[in-house]
């Protein structure tokens, strides 16, 4: 999304939050009316859709990274085993706390 | 491939490679679709194949359900005019939705016996899928199907077993 001067691509950018605006816009219309965990899986979904821009955008370190990568090899599991998913946040939500541990924050 | 090997072989792939389907194969699995069954041979429904990438694009924007890149989506839609002149409300309200769901059986398995892999999604937003493509009052997408050469096939989920949901009478 950088430009050849390393400059941030803004049109990129702001297409790319547009459709990440209209993501979260769309569930939570739906989130009325989907099942419960669907709620939790959009925003865990919409974090990892997140770091996907600052990725483009050569803002996300290593540490986003990974996370991004965890959300997308275990978000599938809210559709066959909830007590896994939940178990897959938790565990994220300590990544966090260790990193902000990690960097005195 | 055996009707039953195609039932359980059918997965919800929700990744897809970067290869477009033919003409040939996607009239085929439209073609199954048209074929399921209907109350009262009503037929109240309408299938509207986007396989452009930038329509595709645009569906994928209002749809949190739709994950990867697939190559074709198929939005199935209820007519609802027609369904309540053929059927009544009942057929409106409940027989409609019935039927398209069997044509989108129809769909996933034609599209799983031809080699292509499917999921159906019904989170999207309706009303922008009904504005995205100007559809009058009385179509109504319910169901969307992404279709695409699975680049990832997930491993079957448990399934509740035959002796607890399957009830013999007087056996």
């Amino acid at each position: 999304m950088k430009s050849s001067t390393g400059t941030i691509d803004k049109g990129q950018l702001r297409s790319d939050f547009f459709n990440l605006l209209a993501f979260l816009v769309t569930s939570a219309r739906n989130c009325v009316e989907e099942p419960k965990l669907y709620g939790p899986f959009r925003l865990i979904d919409g974090a990892s859709r997140l770091i996907g821009i600052l990725e483009q955008a050569d803002i996300a370190d290593e540490f986003l990274v990974e996370i991004r990568k965890k959300i997308d090899d275990n978000k599938y599991s809210v559709m066959g085993d909830k007590d896994e998913f939940i178990k897959f946040l938790d565990n994220l939500i300590l990544d966090f706390v260790d990193k902000l541990k990690s960097t005195g924050g | 491939m055996k009707t039953f090997d195609a039932i359980k072989g059918r997965r919800s792939v929700r990744s897809y490679k970067d290869e477009k389907i033919p003409i040939e194969k996607l009239e085929k699995i439209m073609e199954a679709a048209i074929w399921s069954p209907s109350a009262s041979n009503a037929q109240a429904w309408e299938f509207i194949v986007v396989e452009n990438d930038a329509d595709i694009k645009k569906i994928k924007t209002f749809s949190p359900g739709i994950f990867g890149n697939p190559a074709a989506i198929i939005i199935v839609c209820r007519d609802l005019k027609r369904a309540y002149k053929l059927c009544g409300e009942l057929g409106r309200d409940t027989l409609s939705l019935m039927d398209i769901s069997m044509a989108s059986q129809n769909i996933m398995l034609a599209g799983h016996d031809l080699g292509i892999g499917s999921c159906a999604v019904r989170s999207f937003g309706i009303s922008a899928v009904k504005r995205l493509f100007d559809l009058p009052e009385h179509i109504n997408p319910e169901l969307l199907i992404t279709l695409g050469y699975p680049e990832k096939t997930p491993k079957p989920p448990r399934r509740r077993g035959i002796s607890e949901v399957v009830h013999w009478h007087n056996r």
